[in-house]
């Protein structure tokens, strides 16, 4: 029970780290990045890369990734966001699913069809705490997700940048005349969401293989997740994100692991038919 | 202060703009009064760079800033408080006003001074400080929209119908203290449907109508124009 509701919960984390980074460029941009969930798996294959073939230690191998990512970050805006920016929503949003193809089929390419088993840095070793024992990469993602979680709120409520990143994704226009350089905030937005899909493909690879297609479907959860907790919410993101995990692996221990998938979106089906701002969507505030 | 030159804007193929001339001088509230669609927010936009000029020209003191990125434009002086208030509603009032400090503000330079003022022109804003903005009546954010701009430290005040939205006693107060920050120096450019008050507060005023300046004069001898009456004052 406890193993089942960590795994759920440590599950739950990484389909909240992608969420969030879904939903700090819709809310900035108001674009739905489908490519979030390939960014994800470039950051897992960059650092076991780094790892296994260039023999890197562990954690610098974290580190280069979610830098490269970030670099990654600047790059895709400038190639598949600045460009379509004053252009319809579902044009930037093809685009952005032009990226995951992109992304996928070059990760085919580059690291070949092979899943990759990339152990994290405690390899295998549990935890027993009490009778009972818990896989340690499981404890990891929690306790990385959570501080993740902690730095963003600071980063956004009390940084002098984070507040003008705040004000562009509000209102573009009115944040250019406070003379805030909003392409260079959206670039920052970019930049963090990727380096978020980097933490969640080092995180999460120990616990998946790390393939050409794990992005394809973590995209999917996290984006349903998304709409769960109320879309456009960081805090729906998150907690959407980690319902969801939870209840994945109790949908498959009890009920059948082949359906495991079916269970998340008939739960999204159903948000989206009785509740559809989300389980823990914000009330509609404008105000005119 | 302001030298505004036979700028042509265009929507598309629409002319918005027709050679429109204009100019602020130190120390003035200058307003421009018109019609609905008329132009007139067309014509901020362009002061403050919002929006693209076909020709002409815009001087702010003495340099021209026809291509200057609107962002650019605030931190020499240039603040504009925009059609339908436009506060950042997910940010607290207190945020609000930090945010309009963004374009001299270096690091964590103190911001009191600047707060104490506005907080004495706006004491509403004072009590609502932690408040986030959405959940303001339109009256306070449009006190708070005029005390972001103010945060900025502006030479120039590009105002677009501030009293939009607003009960006659709040417009009143509004334009008490648009009259105060004229006393403690600020230029203002003003943009108004309601004519009447505008042109009580202004020193002059120009009247345009589909894209064009069609009058300008002061602002009492506006007020009692035949064609001003008629047209805007209600006959």
């Amino acid at each position: 029970m406890i193993q089942l509701l960590i795994s759920g919960l440590a599950m739950g984390s990484i389909y909240a780290l992608v969420a969030l980074g879904i939903v700090v460029i819709a809310n900035a941009v108001n674009v739905v990045n489908f490519a979030q969930g390939e960014n994800v798996m470039l950051g897992a294959y960059v650092a076991a890369t780094l790892t296994l073939t260039l023999h890197l230690p562990i954690l610098a191998a974290y580190a280069i990734s979610i830098i490269l990512l970030a670099l990654y970050g600047y790059i895709f805006q400038k190639v598949a966001y600045y460009p379509l920016r004053k252009k319809p929503f579902i044009t930037v949003v093809v685009a952005t699913i032009g990226v995951s193809m992109f992304l996928k089929n070059a990760a085919r390419i580059v690291w070949g069809p092979q899943p990759i088993y990339f152990a994290g840095p405690f390899g295998e070793s549990m935890i027993r705490v009490g009778g009972v024992s818990i896989n340690a990469q499981n404890i990891l993602i929690i306790v990385v997700t959570l501080a993740l979680v902690v730095f963003q709120h600071f980063f956004f409520a009390k940084t002098s940048l984070g507040r003008q990143m705040q004000a562009t994704a509000q209102d573009q226009e009115a944040a250019t005349l406070m003379g805030i350089k909003v392409s260079r905030m959206i670039a920052f937005t970019f930049i963090y969401s990727s380096m978020l899909a980097a933490a969640a493909g080092v995180l999460l690879a120990p616990i998946f293989y790390v393939s050409a297609d794990m992005g394809a479907n973590l995209g999917l959860k996290a984006f349903a997740a998304s709409i769960i907790g109320g879309f456009g919410s960081v805090p729906g993101a998150i907690l959407g994100g980690l319902f969801l995990g939870v209840l994945e692996i109790f949908a498959a221990a009890y009920v059948s692991s082949l359906y495991k998938d079916a269970f998340a979106f008939i739960v999204l089906i159903l948000i989206l038919a009785f509740m559809p701002r989300g389980l823990f969507g914000e009330k509609i505030s404008t105000k005119v | 202060m302001l030298k505004v030159s036979n700028i042509e804007v265009y929507y598309g193929k629409i002319r918005a703009l027709n050679s429109v001339s204009l100019s602020v001088k130190q120390g003035e509230i200058v307003t421009l009064i018109g019609a609905n669609g008329a132009g007139k927010t067309t014509v901020l936009r362009s002061i403050s760079g919002l929006q693209r000029l076909e020709k002409g020209k815009i001087e702010f003191l003495g340099k021209d800033v026809s291509i200057v990125p609107a962002e650019n434009l605030v931190g020499m002086g240039l603040a504009h408080v925009p059609e339908g208030r436009r506060v950042f509603p997910g940010l607290t009032v207190y945020e609000n006003l930090e945010i309009g400090a963004t374009s001299w503000r270096k690091g964590k330079a103190c911001l009191s001074g600047d707060l104490e003022n506005i907080y004495e022109l706006f004491p509403r804003l004072k009590e609502r400080s932690k408040q986030l903005a959405w959940s303001l009546s339109g009256g306070e954010q449009q006190m708070l929209a005029i005390g972001r701009a103010l945060m900025a430290r502006p030479k120039l005040l590009l105002l677009d119908e501030p009293s939009l939205g607003l009960s006659p006693v709040l417009v009143e107060q509004v334009f008490e203290v648009l009259h105060k920050i004229n006393g403690q120096g600020v230029t203002m450019l003003l943009v108004e449907q309601n004519a009447f008050m505008a042109l009580d507060i202004a020193h002059r005023g120009y009247v345009i109508e589909n894209g064009r300046i069609v009058l300008t004069d002061t602002a009492s001898a506006l007020s009692n124009d035949s064609k001003v009456k008629e047209a805007y004052l209600g006959g």
